[in-house]
């Protein structure tokens, strides 16, 4: 890939209250997002929430009824932009290498820069020996890698993509975001929806949660947690026979067999609760210290579970 | 268990409204067009054969037979009763009204019929059709024949006495009983109508003249193999018609797929979208009609290299119109099954009217006007009139037009409804 390597603080795309509306029904309703150069931007809602939309918009497929989208780049827009679709949108009566000649040629890339670009797009996405095979014979997760080449050979410097891991096992979901991290060094935006939340924590660099038509909030993970649930940690202390009491700062749930706390500084607090419980001379059982989670957040932001 | 197979396959049906319209309505309405078709027509009305009658023979023998025969039910004189004139002779008039007027049978009184009547000779009647049709010319044969029959007494009047050519009518009745022995005439084979006794009603004793007939298909005369030319053309338009509608599916299926996604999503537009399909299925269609008509003049001597000009012009004129059929219909249309439903019905619909499945002429009149309404009728006509009639550039004019008009109409309306896909 040639693209000029950007700062992480690039800010590549900024979209300003946008709204979208089908009749009566809004399906966006003044979003306003911003995308950095080099960042993996995690798009969460819950089904109906516009994601489609917003992303449809951005990728040129549709226009939003009112509000503005700034990319920092010079040059037609077109140009700087990759789609990949939830669908596998290949044609399958072609080949890996007529999939990705055909979609060059949409983004005016022909003769000796094409045939370089797909070599080396083979090569990114490990197709290389699968050229000249038909699209339909390839295996599910090969179409998922060949999906996303159609849409990064034209180098993009934005990439929108639509749930990219469905239906992939997790080898090859692996291998695609080994794939994606190889864009991200060379400066490119992703914009990811995904209903793995576990992808989101551990892939996404930041996180938009989005539900009806609105972004409820952005950022890191740790900058979501703290604005919505906190960052503290839950300590859960189970015990061997119901208690009749427990002391401060654990809470005893309904049943008595278990009691529940929140630990701020787990090395700091955690040695003083416990020695609390060992001195009221409780039977303990067993012990759990919990992180609060994007679902958690997710569920306390949108008050739905991320896949209703 | 199996109840529950048939209750699935039945709540699937149900569910899809399409398929179950179709299920019904498809066998309904070709029971429909077929009967109409077999039954000679929409609103009871018999067909009828267009004919022009070409009078030469100024007497009255050859007045009275043109205007009998004008009067007669099964014809329809499309041009009134005429005549040649100079640089207008029999074969060249022939042809241009069966061509540009819409006869399909010419009938000739030459002007030495009364005089070969009164000779004792053989009058002779030339029927002169176009040959597309082939039972036109016998139809007009027997109504000849009957007309001569029933028409026996006016018309012996009119041989036996010379003086009624001065006149209009004439005093027919005054011969009415004197040659009631005509009416002995029969037809007889080789079409001609001869009396069956020697014994004859003319004043002096001469033999009752023996009416012969001259059947010439005036346009198939120096062709190997012209009715092939009609039939590729038929069944040309309609497979033209199957494939682009199956072409256009391809539209719907970079909707579903998601490839139309990632198209609009470079430089392309939905307007550059439906322009390269259009030249896709435009220029299919086009190699697949020749092809037809390649295979046609090697196996089966159409002249397709006779008519190359009129040829390119008919096939590309039809094919364009039909790109744009298919894309309107795909454009019309949520999924490729609704589309096979729709396309399956208006094709087929369109075949059986515009004559690509039954010649219409064998269609009462107002079916065949129905025709018009397809575009399979203007194509056809265009391709009868090139291969069948010879006939130049200029006299397709109306049917380029029609079809050319066809191909923008429905180009520009694909073009409007495929913004809805913008919104979904």
């Amino acid at each position: 890939m040639n693209t000029a390597t950007l700062q992480y603080e690039d800010v590549i795309l900024k979209v300003s209250d946008a709204r979208l509306a089908y009749g009566r029904t809004r399906a966006l309703n003044g979003i306003n997002l911003e995308m950095f150069a080099g960042e993996i931007l995690g798009l969460l809602g819950p089904n109906g929430a516009g994601k489609t939309s917003l992303i449809r918009c951005l990728s040129g497929r549709q226009k939003f009824d009112s509000g503005t989208t700034q990319c920092s780049i010079a040059g037609d827009y077109h140009e700087h932009i990759g789609i990949v679709p939830q669908e596998i949108a290949l044609y399958q009566d072609l080949t890996v290498n007529q999939n990705l000649a055909v979609f060059g040629r949409l983004h005016n890339i022909t003769g000796r820069q094409l045939r370089e670009l797909r070599r080396q797009t083979l090569h990114w996405a490990g197709l290389e020996d699968k050229a000249r095979v038909l699209v339909r014979k390839l295996s599910g997760g090969m179409q998922r890698r060949l999906n996303i080449a159609c849409s990064i050979l034209h180098e993009p410097r934005i990439l929108f993509l639509d749930e990219p891991t469905v239906g992939v096992d997790p080898q090859s979901r692996e291998r695609i975001y080994h794939m994606l991290e190889t864009l991200l060094d060379i400066g490119t935006a992703i914009l990811l929806t995904t209903h793995h939340l576990e992808e989101a924590e551990d892939r996404c660099d930041r996180i938009a949660i989005i539900d009806q038509g609105k972004i409820l909030d952005t950022g890191t993970l740790e900058e979501l947690m703290e604005r919505s649930i906190g960052t503290e940690q839950q300590l859960r202390i189970q015990f061997s026979q119901p208690v009749l009491s427990v002391p401060r700062p654990l809470f005893l749930t309904e049943d008595r067999h278990e009691a529940v706390c929140g630990i701020e500084n787990a090395s700091r607090d955690l040695p003083v609760v416990l020695q609390k419980v060992q001195a009221a001379r409780l039977p303990m059982e067993n012990m759990s210290l919990h992180s609060p989670t994007l679902q958690h957040m997710f569920l306390h932001l949108t008050g739905k579970e991320l896949r209703e | 268990m199996i109840g529950t197979v048939v209750k699935i396959s039945l709540l699937r049906l149900w569910n899809t409204k399409s398929e179950l319209a179709l299920i019904f309505i498809v066998p309904v309405l070709f029971f429909s067009i077929f009967a109409w078709i077999f039954s000679r027509g929409v609103g009871r009305k018999p067909g009828q054969i267009r004919v022009s009658i070409i009078c030469d023979d100024m007497k009255q023998p050859g007045k009275l037979l043109a205007q009998s025969l004008s009067e007669r039910e099964e014809l329809r004189t499309v041009t009134g009763i005429g005549s040649t004139a100079e640089g207008w002779p029999i074969g060249r008039l022939s042809k241009t009204v069966i061509s540009q007027h819409g006869a399909e049978v010419v009938v000739y009184i030459p002007p030495t019929f009364t005089e070969h009547t009164r000779n004792g000779g053989k009058p002779e009647v030339q029927i002169l059709h176009e040959g597309t049709n082939p039972i036109s010319a016998q139809i007009v044969e027997a109504a000849l024949a009957q007309t001569m029959i029933t028409q026996q007494v006016d018309l012996l009047a009119a041989i036996t006495n010379p003086q009624l050519d001065q006149t209009d009518s004439g005093s027919r009745q005054d011969f009415r009983q004197s040659s009631v022995q005509f009416a002995s005439g029969t037809i007889a084979a080789a079409g001609s109508v001869q009396p069956a006794t020697a014994s004859s009603g003319l004043p002096n004793g001469q033999p009752l003249p023996t009416f012969q007939f001259e059947k010439e298909n005036i346009f198939a005369s120096n062709k190997h193999n012209p009715k092939i030319a009609m039939y590729a053309a038929g069944i040309a338009v309609m497979f033209l018609l199957f494939s682009a509608s199956g072409a256009g599916a391809s539209l719907l299926e970079e909707k579903e797929a998601g490839t139309l996604d990632r198209l609009l999503s470079s430089h392309l537009t939905l307007t550059d979208l439906l322009i390269g399909k259009w030249l896709y299925m435009a220029g299919l269609g086009f190699v697949q009609i020749t092809t037809m008509f390649v295979w046609g003049q090697l196996v089966f001597d159409v002249d397709l290299w006779g008519h190359l000009p009129g040829y390119f012009a008919m096939a590309g004129a039809t094919t364009c119109a039909s790109a744009s059929f298919a894309l309107l219909l795909a454009t019309l249309c949520r999924s490729r099954q609704e589309l096979n439903g729709v396309a399956l019905v208006l094709v087929l619909g369109m075949s059986a009217l515009g004559g690509s499945m039954i010649p219409r002429y064998i269609m009462s009149e107002s079916m065949q006007q129905m025709g018009r309404f397809t575009f399979n009728g203007w194509a056809i006509d265009g391709f009868k009139k090139i291969f069948w009639y010879d006939l130049p550039l200029s006299a397709i004019q109306t049917e380029i037009c029609v079809l050319l008009f066809i191909t923008v109409l429905f180009g520009t309306l694909a073009n409007m409804l495929i913004r809805r896909w913008s919104l979904n």
